[in-house]
C-alpha cells in the first residue's frame, strides 16, 4: 500500500516520466514510417535539418525525458541529455505527463502563461516541437479535410460569419445635432454633416458589410517571399559568402517583395492596393512573432477565439519553407543567443513581470506623410543619391543606397497597380455601370501613375499616395501599432485646392461626398489586414487589432486651432462606420479649440459607443516640451499604437516597447521578492513581511516596494536595450527611414537613432491597485493597527475566505484611489513620480530617454489573471484595472473619479494615460440633452488639467446580451486600455473586465 | 454678519455631481432639520435637527463589534429591524467607529460655512460648463437663515449659482434678509392646499406657506419653480390638485413640476429605526400621473 500523499507524486512523477518516452519513441517511429512526416526534419531538396537537443523535466529531477533530432533521425527516451537547446521544467509530473495526454495533450503555452512550466532554450523550437505532435495526432486527416473545403465554406467556428447573421448598425442614437463654421472650418457649411447617413454611400456600406462577414485569413504572400528572396540571396552573407549590410539587405528584401506582390484592387474600391492578398488577411512577420502560430498550423481555424482560416497549401508553405528559416533568425531568439540568455530575458519569459514588445515590433511611430505628398518618393530618391555620391565611407553609403532601394520598391508596386487598373477597366462591358467603374479604374490608374513617386495635387491622389506607403510601411513593419498621425492636418490643403476649384453649389457637395467616401475607403483598409495573434496572445491582447492610430485636430504648431474641414469629415467617416480601426484618437486645446468641437467629439462617442479617445493639448504639450522638445514640434503630435504623444515625422519613439506589471512588485516586496506564481527568488531581499519587526513604519514597506519596482524597470529596460541592439543588426527599416526627419541628414536608420528625436516609451499596468493596496496596509497595519502584518498576508493566503470583516472593512472603510480622499492621491503622485525618476534614468539604445505612462492595453485582465489577492481587497485572480482608472465601486460620482485623475501632473506622465469611463446612455435623456452634458464632464476634465479619457457609452445590459448572443453584437465596439476591440472577440475575463467596469449614470432623473 | 443660530446646523450629506436638483451638474447640500413631519417624508433622516444613528442591515455582518464598542450597552443584534434601543443611545458614535462594514453610522455632521463653501467650490468647472451650481436641500435650509447668510456670499463671490429647494415655511424677514438675495432660484414645494388636510398630513397650519409663496411670487426677485409631490392618496385626491392649480393660476403662473411617487424613503425610515403611518410600496403608473396632470391642464398650466 502507498500511503495517500506520501509516495503518489514519486509514482506519478515515475508514470509520468514513462508517458513521456513512450509518446516520444510514438514519434520517432512516425518519422521512420512517413516520408512526409520526415520532410520536417529533414529536406534533401532544401538541404534543410531540424537538428535540435530537447529535454523535459520537472524541477526536481523526479522525471526526465529527452528527444534528439538529428540528421533526419528521432532519438527519445527517459534521462538526462547534455547541451539541449531546449529545457521544458514542469512543475509537477501531473504536468509533464499532461502535455504528454494522447488524448487530450494540454497546452504548453498555456501551461507557460500559468507558471506550471518554463521553458529554456530557443523557444522557437517549442513551436515547432508543438507543431510536430499536432502533426503526429492529425496533421494528414485535416489537411485532406481543408482540400475537400469549398472556397465557399468555411471551417471558422462559434462565430456565425453567414450573411444572414444580424449585422446592424449598432447606433442607439443617430446623430442628430448641427453647427455652423468655426475654427479652422472653411468649406463645409455645416460642419457636424449632420444630414449625411451610411446609406447614401452603398460602396462604403457593401464593404463594411464585407469586412464584418468575412473570416480572416492567413495570408502567406509578404512572408513566402521574404524567405524566397533570402533563399537566394542570402541573409548574413550575399551569394558571393560577403557579409551584407543589414539595411541595404532589408531594402532589397522589400523592394523584392514589392514589386513582385499580385497587385489587387478590391470591387468597387476607390484606393488601389492592399495590404494582404485576402479579403481580410493575417499578416505575418516571420523575423518577429509569427512562430508562434506554427504550433497552430493545424488548428488555427478551429480555435475558439478569433480563428483564421487557412488553406492546406499555406500550412506547408509555413512549416517546410518560412518558418524553418527564421528559427534562429527572429529577434526573439537572436537576442537570447547573442547575450547568453540573459536574466531579464529570462523573467520576460515568465509572463507575469513585464512584456516587452520590441521582440515583435519597433512599429509605435508615426511617418511624415505631409512630406511624402509634398515631395513624392523620386525626389526623395534623388536626395539619397546625392548623398551617397556625397558620403565618406562604404557604410555611408550603403545606408543611402538602402533608402533608395525601399523607395523603388513602391515605385515597381504602384507601377503594378496602375497597369492592373488599367486592365480591369479595358476589360468591363458597356453598360452605364461598367462604364462608370471603367471611369474610376482609370482614374485610379492615373493616379498610382502619379502618385507616390511626384508630389499628390488632389485629395484622391494624396489619399492614395498615404495608402500606397503606408501599406509598403507595413510589408516592412509588424502591424501593431505603426500610426498615421495628424490626417486632417495633412489633407486639409489637398481638399482646399480641389474645393476652390469647385464652380457651383452642386460641385462643391460632390467634392464633400467624395472625400467622405475616400477616407471612408481609406479606413475601411486599415480594418482589413489583422495581426497576426497566437492564441496566448488572445488571452494577453485579446480583440486589439493592429493599433492604427489617427489624430484629428488640437493646434497647429504656432498654437492656433487646427480643428479643420477634414477634422469633420474624418469624424462623419468615423461616427458612420463605427470600426475598430483606425484607432481614432481627437485632440482638444481649452480655450483654442470651440466648445462646439468638443460638443461634435462627445457625439460621436455616443454614436460609436468607444471613439475617439479624448486628449488635453493643454497637458500632452507641456509634457512633451519637459522631454526636451521644440514647442512647435510638441504642438505636432499624434497618437502613437494607443494613446501615447509622439512628434509626427521626427519622432522615433517606440512607446510600447514595454508593458511592465507594477503590482508584480507588490507581490514581491510582500514575499521577500519571490513572486508566488513564478515561485522563486526574482527581485532584491527588502525583508519579510511576516518575520515581526522587517517594517517598523509604513514608509520602510513602501521604501521595500519602490526596490521591488526600480529592479523590474531596470531588468526590463535592460533586455529592451538588448532587443533594440538586436533590431539594428536584423531589421533596420530604410523604408520608414526615408519617410522621416533626421535619417537623411545623419546618415542613419531611425533604429540607429536617425530620428530628430529618440524616447522609448514604456506602459505601467495596474498602479491602481497598488495605490489601493499600499493605502490598505498603511491605514490596517499602521494608522489603525487593526490588523498586524501575519493576519493580512494570511487574509492574502486565503484570498479573505474566513477574513470577511477584514475584507469588509478594506471595502467600505479605507480611502480608495478615485474618491475623495487626499492619501491616496498623494500616494499617486509619489510613485508616479518614482516611476518617472526609474525611467529618465536610463538612456535607450539609440541614446534616448525612457518615458513612463499610465495605460495597459488589455494586459490589466492578463496580468489580474495570474495574480494573488491583494490588500486592496482584490481577490485573486480578478483582474487588475485598466490604465489609470479607478478601481469599479469606489465612487458612483464621475466628478470624484474625475477630480483624481485630473489632479496627476501630466509632465510626469510623457507616456500618456488611459482613463477608462464607461456612461450609460440615459433613457429618458434626448439625444442632445445627453451629449450636452457628457462635454460638460470632458470640458471640465481638461479645464482642471487631465490628459486624456476614453469613452464607452454601453449599458452593462447590453454587454451582457453580448455575452449570451455575440452573433447579434458583432459590431459592438468597446475601448479597452487606449485601443478599441469588438467586444465579442473578447476572452471571457476581458468581457467580464468590461461588465464589472463602473457604470456613471449621467442621466437627470435617476 | 448676523449673529449665529442658537443650533449650529448638522448636515445629512453633501452630494457631488447631482443631477436632479436643479439645472446641469450640481452639488446638493441636504440640512438637517424640518419644520414640518410629512407623513410620506422622502428624507426621513432631515427631520430631526440632531445626529441620528442609521444602520444598513444588508451590509451589517453581525459580528457584534458595534454592541461591544457601546459604553451604553444600547445596541442589541438580536434586535430587529433596528438594533439600537434609541432611548438609551447618547450618540457618542464609538459604533460607527468600530464598525468594519459601515453598516452603523452617524447621520448629521457640522461644517463651518467656510468649509462648507470650500468643498462644494471644487467642483466650480463642473457648474461653469454644464450651467450647474449648488442647491440647499434637507431637511430645511430655512431653518438656519444666520448660517446661511454667513456662507452664501462665499459662493455668490465665485459665482456660483445657488437654488433653493424649500418647503416654504420659514420666517419671512429673516428669508428675506439673509436668504433671499443670494439665490438664483428657488424650487417651493407645496403640498395641500386644504389647511385642515395640511394639519392632517403634515402636522401645521399651510397659512405661512401659502403666504411666503404668494409673497416671493408676487416680489418678482428670483425665479420659482413651483412643485407639487404626487403622494398617492393623499395630494393626488381631485380636489387638492384642482385647488393648487388654481391656487397657481390666481398667482398668474405659467408652470409647475410635479413630482411623482417614490418609495425608496421607506428603507431609510426602518434604517433609523422609525416608524411610519403612510405606506405605499409602487411606483405610480404613466397613466395615475397623466391623470394628475390633467388638473393642471384644466388652468392652463404647463406641468413637466
Amino acid at each position: 500500500m502507498i500511503p495517500p500523499g506520501k509516495q503518489s507524486g514519486r509514482f506519478s512523477n515515475l508514470k509520468a516520466g514513462l508517458q513521456a518516452s513512450f509518446v516520444l519513441k510514438l514519434m520517432s517511429l512516425m518519422f521512420r514510417l512517413s516520408p512526409s512526416f520526415r520532410r520536417n526534419i529533414i529536406d534533401e531538396e532544401k538541404g534543410y535539418r531540424f537538428n535540435a537537443r530537447i529535454q523535459f523535466r520537472t524541477l526536481d529531477g523526479s522525471a526526465e525525458a529527452y528527444a534528439i533530432f538529428e540528421e533526419g533521425r528521432m532519438k527519445a527516451g527517459r534521462g538526462r541529455i547534455d547541451g539541449a537547446d531546449l529545457t521544458f521544467n514542469f512543475k509537477t509530473g501531473a504536468g509533464l505527463q499532461s502535455i504528454f495526454s494522447l488524448s487530450n495533450p494540454a497546452d504548453a503555452l498555456k501551461m507557460m502563461l500559468e507558471n506550471d512550466l518554463f521553458m529554456e532554450g530557443n523557444l522557437m523550437y517549442l513551436a515547432k516541437f508543438g507543431h510536430l505532435s499536432k502533426e503526429l495526432a492529425g496533421g494528414q486527416k485535416k489537411r485532406k479535410k481543408l482540400l475537400r473545403l469549398k472556397e465557399s465554406e468555411s471551417t471558422v467556428g462559434v462565430m456565425d460569419y453567414s450573411p444572414s447573421a444580424r449585422d446592424a448598425h449598432p447606433l442607439v442614437h443617430r446623430a442628430v445635432l448641427q453647427s455652423t463654421p468655426h475654427d479652422q472650418v472653411e468649406v463645409l457649411g455645416e460642419p457636424y454633416l449632420g444630414g449625411y447617413r451610411l446609406e447614401q454611400f452603398p460602396r462604403l456600406q457593401a464593404a463594411r458589410e464585407k469586412l464584418f462577414t468575412t473570416p480572416a485569413e492567413v495570408c502567406t504572400e509578404r512572408p513566402h517571399l521574404l524567405t524566397k528572396y533570402f533563399l537566394k540571396e542570402g541573409f548574413e552573407e550575399d551569394r558571393a559568402g560577403k557579409k551584407r549590410h543589414p539595411g541595404l539587405r532589408q531594402a532589397e528584401a522589400l523592394k523584392y517583395i514589392l514589386s513582385r506582390r499580385r497587385p489587387m484592387i478590391k470591387d468597387d474600391d476607390l484606393l488601389a492596393g492592399t495590404t494582404t492578398s485576402k479579403d481580410v488577411g493575417v499578416l505575418l512577420f516571420p523575423e518577429f512573432g509569427a512562430l508562434a502560430l506554427w504550433p497552430e498550423l493545424l488548428t488555427v481555424d478551429e480555435r475558439e477565439m478569433n480563428p483564421y482560416r487557412i488553406s492546406a497549401a499555406d500550412i506547408d508553405i509555413l512549416n517546410f519553407e518560412v518558418f524553418p528559416f527564421w528559427t534562429d533568425r527572429n529577434v526573439m531568439e537572436h537576442t537570447r543567443h547573442k547575450y547568453g540568455n540573459p536574466r531579464c530575458q529570462q523573467l520576460e519569459g515568465r509572463w507575469v513581470l513585464y512584456f516587452c514588445w520590441k521582440a515583435h515590433a519597433v512599429s509605435h511611430t508615426i511617418p511624415d506623410f505631409a512630406m511624402i505628398l509634398q515631395r513624392g518618393l523620386l525626389d526623395i530618391i534623388a536626395e539619397a543619391k546625392r548623398k551617397e555620391a556625397a558620403a565618406a565611407g562604404e557604410e555611408e553609403r550603403s545606408f543611402y543606397r538602402a533608402l533608395q532601394a525601399a523607395q523603388e520598391g513602391v515605385l515597381a508596386y504602384a507601377a503594378n497597380l496602375a497597369r492592373r487598373a488599367r486592365e480591369l477597366a479595358d476589360a468591363l462591358g458597356d453598360d452605364a455601370g461598367s462604364q462608370r467603374r471603367r471611369r474610376e479604374l482609370e482614374e485610379m490608374a492615373a493616379v498610382c501613375e502619379r502618385v507616390p513617386a511626384y508630389p499628390a495635387r488632389t485629395l484622391h491622389e494624396a489619399v492614395n499616395a498615404i495608402w500606397l506607403c503606408w501599406l509598403a510601411l507595413h510589408m516592412e513593419n509588424m502591424n501593431a501599432g505603426l500610426s498615421l498621425g495628424r490626417l486632417d492636418q495633412v489633407l486639409q490643403p489637398y481638399f482646399l485646392r480641389d474645393a476652390a476649384g469647385a464652380k457651383s453649389a452642386a460641385e462643391k457637395e460632390a467634392l464633400i461626398r467624395r472625400a467622405v467616401e475616400l477616407v471612408g475607403c481609406f479606413y475601411l483598409k486599415c480594418s482589413d489586414h489583422l495581426p497576426n495573434v497566437p492564441d496566448l496572445g488572445n488571452r494577453l491582447f485579446g480583440g486589439s487589432s493592429s493599433d492604427q492610430a489617427l489624430t484629428l485636430g488640437g493646434v497647429d504648431r504656432g498654437g492656433g486651432s487646427a480643428v479643420c474641414d477634414m477634422t469633420y469629415i474624418f469624424l462623419k467617416v468615423t461616427e458612420m462606420l463605427a470600426l475598430r480601426e483606425p484607432n481614432v484618437n481627437a485632440r482638444f486645446y481649452p480655450g483654442v479649440n470651440s466648445e462646439e468641437y468638443l460638443k461634435r467629439l462627445i457625439e460621436v462617442n455616443t454614436v460609436t459607443a468607444a471613439t475617439p479617445s479624448l486628449h488635453n493639448d493643454a497637458a500632452v504639450i507641456p509634457a512633451l516640451v519637459e522631454q526636451g522638445f521644440a514647442l512647435e514640434d510638441a504642438r505636432d503630435w499624434g497618437s502613437t499604437g494607443c494613446v501615447e504623444p509622439t512628434s509626427v515625422g521626427r519622432h522615433m519613439g517606440h512607446t510600447n516597447c514595454m508593458l511592465l506589471n507594477t503590482v508584480a512588485a507588490l507581490e514581491m516586496a510582500l514575499h521577500d521578492g519571490v513572486h508566488p506564481l513564478v515561485a522563486e527568488q526574482v527581485g532584491p531581499h527588502t525583508g519579510d513581511p511576516a518575520a515581526g519587526g522587517s517594517f517598523p513604519t509604513f514608509d520602510d514597506f513602501k521604501a521595500a516596494y519602490k526596490e521591488q519596482l526600480g529592479y523590474l524597470i531596470d531588468q526590463s529596460i535592460a533586455y529592451n536595450d538588448y532587443l533594440g541592439a538586436s533590431h539594428q543588426e536584423l531589421h533596420p527599416t530604410p523604408l520608414l527611414s526615408s519617410f522621416f526627419d533626421g535619417p537623411m541628414e545623419k546618415g542613419r536608420d531611425v533604429i540607429d537613432g536617425g530620428a530628430r528625436y529618440n524616447t522609448s516609451g514604456a506602459a505601467l499596468v495596474s498602479i491602481t491597485d497598488v495605490i489601493d493596496s499600499l493605502t490598505a496596509i498603511d491605514e490596517l497595519i499602521y494608522r489603525e493597527k487593526a490588523v498586524d502584518w501575519k493576519t493580512l498576508l494570511q487574509a492574502l493566503e486565503a484570498d479573505f475566505s474566513g477574513f470577511e470583516a477584514l475584507h469588509a472593512r478594506i471595502s467600505k472603510k479605507v480611502p480608495k484611489f478615485g474618491g475623495d480622499a487626499a492619501g491616496p492621491r498623494e500616494l499617486a503622485q509619489e510613485l508616479i513620480d518614482f516611476i518617472y525618476d526609474c525611467y529618465q534614468a536610463h538612456r535607450n539604445y539609440r541614446g534616448g530617454l525612457y518615458t513612463s505612462g499610465f495605460w495597459s492595453m488589455s494586459n490589466h485582465v492578463a496580468f489580474g489573471t495570474l495574480s494573488g489577492a491583494l490588500p486592496s481587497g482584490r481577490l485573486k485572480g480578478k483582474p487588475f484595472t485598466p490604465g489609470i482608472t479607478p478601481s469599479p465601486g469606489v465612487t458612483d460620482r464621475l466628478l470624484s473619479n474625475i477630480h483624481t485623475i485630473a489632479g496627476l501632473d501630466p509632465l510626469k506622465m510623457p507616456n500618456n494615460i488611459a482613463f477608462n469611463v464607461k456612461v450609460a446612455p440615459g433613457a429618458q435623456d434626448s439625444h442632445t440633452a445627453f451629449v450636452e452634458r457628457v462635454t460638460a464632464y470632458a470640458k471640465s476634465y481638461f479645464e482642471l488639467g487631465g490628459m486624456q479619457m476614453q469613452f464607452n457609452i454601453v449599458t452593462t445590459e447590453m454587454l451582457k446580451e453580448a455575452v449570451d448572443r455575440p452573433e447579434d453584437y458583432r459590431w459592438l465596439l468597446v475601448r479597452i486600455s487606449g485601443y478599441n476591440a469588438y467586444f465579442v472577440e473578447l476572452n471571457r475575463d476581458m468581457q467580464q473586465e468590461l461588465i464589472e467596469r463602473t457604470e456613471f449614470n449621467l442621466a437627470a432623473g435617476n | 454678519m448676523a449673529a449665529p443660530e442658537k443650533r449650529r446646523p448638522l448636515i445629512v450629506e453633501i452630494k457631488r455631481n447631482a443631477l436632479d436638483d436643479g439645472p446641469g451638474i450640481r452639488t446638493t447640500i441636504f440640512f438637517k432639520g424640518c419644520p414640518l413631519a410629512c407623513t410620506w417624508c422622502q428624507n426621513p433622516e432631515g427631520i430631526r435637527t440632531y445626529p441620528e444613528i442609521a444602520y444598513a442591515p444588508g451590509d451589517c455582518l453581525l459580528c457584534g463589534a458595534c454592541a461591544a464598542a457601546c459604553p451604553e450597552g444600547a445596541i442589541d443584534l438580536e434586535r430587529r429591524p433596528y438594533p439600537v434601543d434609541r432611548s438609551r443611545c447618547r450618540r457618542g458614535g464609538s459604533c460607527t467607529a468600530h464598525c468594519p462594514a459601515g453598516a452603523i453610522r452617524l447621520v448629521g455632521r457640522y461644517y463651518s460655512p467656510a468649509a462648507l463653501a470650500e468643498i462644494v467650490s471644487e467642483d466650480l468647472p463642473f457648474y461653469k460648463n454644464s450651467g450647474g451650481g449648488v442647491t440647499l436641500s434637507g431637511g430645511e435650509p430655512t431653518l438656519y437663515p444666520r448660517y446661511q447668510a454667513s456662507f452664501l456670499p462665499a459662493l455668490k463671490f465665485k459665482g456660483i449659482h445657488v437654488n433653493l429647494e424649500s418647503c416654504g415655511h420659514y420666517h419671512r424677514p429673516a428669508f428675506e434678509k439673509y436668504i433671499q438675495p443670494y439665490l438664483d432660484l428657488v424650487y417651493f414645494d407645496i403640498k395641500l392646499i386644504d389647511p385642515a388636510a395640511h394639519r392632517r398630513h403634515i402636522g401645521r397650519d399651510n397659512r405661512r406657506i401659502l403666504d411666503n409663496f404668494t409673497a416671493l411670487i408676487r416680489r418678482g426677485k428670483v425665479p420659482v419653480l413651483p412643485r407639487v409631490p404626487l403622494v398617492p392618496g393623499i395630494t393626488t385626491a381631485a380636489e387638492n390638485l384642482a385647488g393648487i392649480a388654481r391656487f397657481f393660476k390666481g398667482l398668474g403662473l405659467k408652470r409647475a413640476a410635479l413630482l411623482p411617487y417614490n418609495p425608496l424613503w421607506l428603507p431609510k425610515v426602518e434604517s433609523l429605526g422609525l416608524e411610519s403611518s403612510y405606506r405605499c410600496d409602487r411606483l405610480m403608473t404613466p397613466g395615475e400621473i397623466e391623470e394628475c396632470a390633467s388638473y393642471f391642464d384644466a388652468f392652463e398650466l404647463e406641468v413637466f
